[in-house]
């Protein structure tokens, strides 16, 4: 069973798109492009552990600004963009191994609220160590490094080049992600995320899979940040911020938590609804906000889900019509509302 | 014969009131167990500790001559131990087939295959589940979508997927139609007969635990008032007293 042209069709439109904004766009909407395409990596990890395993985390930025410090702190010693980036993917994972230990004891509100503590904690590490993080004056001069493959080495200097760079490692880390909430592994989230006490009684450990996906989603916060420091070559305290956790978590109730586009497609909206208020207004937060609630409230399960509930309900009705009763008593309940 | 499980001085207190007092079991596998006792016996309990949804107090589990007194709920399901609840507790969001599926996964150990897809892993035993409850037809709705005794149904689906030898059904018939409870409780019969799985059943019906258990287990406050072959029961002065007094 092969991917149907409907999924294929919009991809590849999607990717000559991506592919030629730096041809058409002119400086400025490529960056924006980067832009967009980390906090799409950022919230796909979030909503991994929110939207398929029923897990809210409120410190995401903590794993964000590790990920964006270690490999700028690499970056500024040796000019490997390569290493730079995998340094800072695999520190993030590292914390988020050790925290997400501690934090999957509790769950619901209670780990919610740890998840802040510790990223409370990663922000005034941030600020106090000075030494390593250079405080509030963050680490700057940071090298947009050349990447080394094997033989040829790619001169990244340019933002017009390293937008290449990140759109290749966000497509793979899409189509990663993709994989993984398909893949058995993705089941077993979703099932924790449903009913954890029926996952455990499928002998399901659900601690261990719930620290599986806190990993993941770390791993792919320090993705983001790592790939930040060489483009915005100075790296501060703000990404470790409680504030920009919110980023991920808005971006994705924005296009909806259950379904797998719903982060991308809420970044999109996020950062271009913040690109046109800011002009607007200074109180751009407010607005942010409102406009959010707005689209929270009126597309109940986001904008992606509620498109698709649109879409589906035509289909289901064909569903029905397939479904006859087995067993004599089995009647087919009348839809519920959704 | 040696019991399949065999549970000693169990207790288990929940403020200040002793639930589960003192008991011990014995279950074998060439029998349906039933447990009966009026509301707040502790039957439930007892089955939580049992499958260790609940730590006990005090006392010692062995399954199979195997203590598992401290292990978790997963690994009794491991170890083929499993339950339903007595408030339906399945995957809403999931597929019929998927909740299926995810027993299915769980008991072959491929958790953790994280880039294939799922859809195709453990087609047939799923099918072959699905057929048993007669929810076929239903494998592509979302679990939440389904009728309650059809939940009920996709309950006991999941549980018997995860393939344990003892298993607990804790009032698999509460708040279905009559007509899902006969073919639910004609589908219990039926899997009792095949002999793969033994039942253990709550229920409040004594029709039913007459009919399908040749022994009962009959709780009050806690502890186990009396227990013997359903004719035993039927006998049983203090039985009818305490239903008499509390309920009818
Ligand atoms: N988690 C808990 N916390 C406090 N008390 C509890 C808890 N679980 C059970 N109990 C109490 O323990 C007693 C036994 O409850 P249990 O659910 O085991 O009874 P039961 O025999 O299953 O009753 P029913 O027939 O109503 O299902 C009851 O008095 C109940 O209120
Ligand atoms: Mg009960």
């Amino acid at each position: 069973m092969g991917m149907s042209w409907r999924l294929v069709l919009p991809i590849v439109l999607i990717l000559a798109f991506l592919v030629t904004v730096p041809i058409w766009g002119g400086r400025y909407p490529t960056y924006l492009t980067i832009q967009i395409m980390l906090l799409v990596v950022f919230a796909l990890g979030f909503n991994l552990l929110l939207g398929y395993t029923g897990l809210l985390s409120f410190g995401q930025a903590g794993f964000f600004a590790v990920g964006a410090y270690v490999s700028a702190l690499i970056l500024l010693q040796v000019p490997s963009l390569l290493l730079g980036i995998v340094g800072g993917v695999l520190a993030a994972g590292l914390v988020a191994l050790v925290l997400g230990y501690l934090s999957v004891r509790l769950t619901e509100i209670y780990f919610s609220m740890l998840t802040l503590s510790f990223g409370m904690m990663i922000y005034s590490l941030v600020w106090r160590w000075r030494a390593v993080t250079g405080g509030d004056d963050g680490l700057t001069g940071v090298p947009r490094a050349p990447l080394d493959l094997l033989v040829v080495s790619i001169d990244l200097s340019d933002v017009m080049n390293y937008y290449y760079f990140v759109l290749a490692v966000t497509v793979a880390a899409v189509f990663l992600m993709y994989r993984i909430t398909k893949s058995p592994l993705g089941l077993t989230f979703q099932a924790i995320r449903d009913s954890a006490t029926r996952a455990a009684f499928v002998g399901i450990p659900v601690r261990r899979y719930r620290l599986y996906a806190f990993v993941i989603a770390g791993l792919y916060a320090g993705l983001a940040g790592a790939m930040l420091a060489p483009l915005e070559r100075t790296v501060t305290p703000i990404y470790s911020h409680w504030i920009y956790s919110a980023e991920p978590i808005l971006a994705t109730l924005i296009g909806g938590i259950y379904v797998f586009a719903g982060p991308i497609v809420g970044a999109v909206l996020f950062i271009g609804i913040k690109e046109i208020i800011v002009r607007l207004t200074e109180h751009w937060m407010i607005w942010m906000g409102g406009i959010v609630i707005v689209l929270v409230l009126g597309f109940r399960g986001g904008v992606v889900g509620t498109i698709l509930g649109w879409l589906d309900k035509d289909q289901e009705t064909a569903r029905a019509e397939e479904e006859k009763p087995e067993a004599p008593g089995a009647k087919r309940q009348p839809e519920a509302g959704e | 014969m040696n019991p399949i499980l065999e549970a000693t001085n169990l207790s288990k207190t929940f403020a200040g009131m002793r639930a589960v007092n003192d008991v011990h079991i014995e279950l074998y596998t060439d029998r349906v167990t039933g447990i009966i006792g009026p509301n707040g016996a502790g039957k439930t309990t007892l089955v939580h500790l049992l499958t260790g949804h609940v730590q006990p107090d005090q006392g010692q589990i062995h399954f199979e001559g195997r203590d598992i007194t401290r292990l978790s709920a997963d690994q009794r399901v491991m170890g083929q131990v499993c339950r339903t609840f007595q408030v339906v507790d399945i995957f809403p969001r999931l597929t019929v087939f998927e909740n299926i599926q995810i027993a299915r996964i769980t008991r072959e150990a491929k958790n953790l295959r994280w880039f294939g897809g799922a859809a195709k892993e453990a087609r047939e035993a799923v099918e072959a589940a699905l057929e048993e409850v007669g929810m076929w037809g239903f494998r592509n709705r979302r679990a939440e979508q389904l009728s309650h005794g059809q939940q009920r149904r996709i309950d006991l689906a999941v549980t018997l997927a995860t393939d344990p030898k003892l298993c607990f059904l804790d009032e698999p018939t509460s708040g279905v139609s009559p007509k899902e409870r006969d073919q639910m409780l004609e589908l219990i019969a039926r899997l009792a007969e095949a002999k793969r799985t033994t039942f253990v059943l709550i229920e409040h019906d004594m029709e039913v635990i007459f009919n399908l258990c040749a022994h009962v287990i009959c709780m009050h406050r806690g502890a186990i008032l009396a227990e013997g072959t359903p004719d035993d029961i039927r006998a049983n002065k203090e039985i009818k007293e305490i239903y008499l007094g509390e309920e009818v």
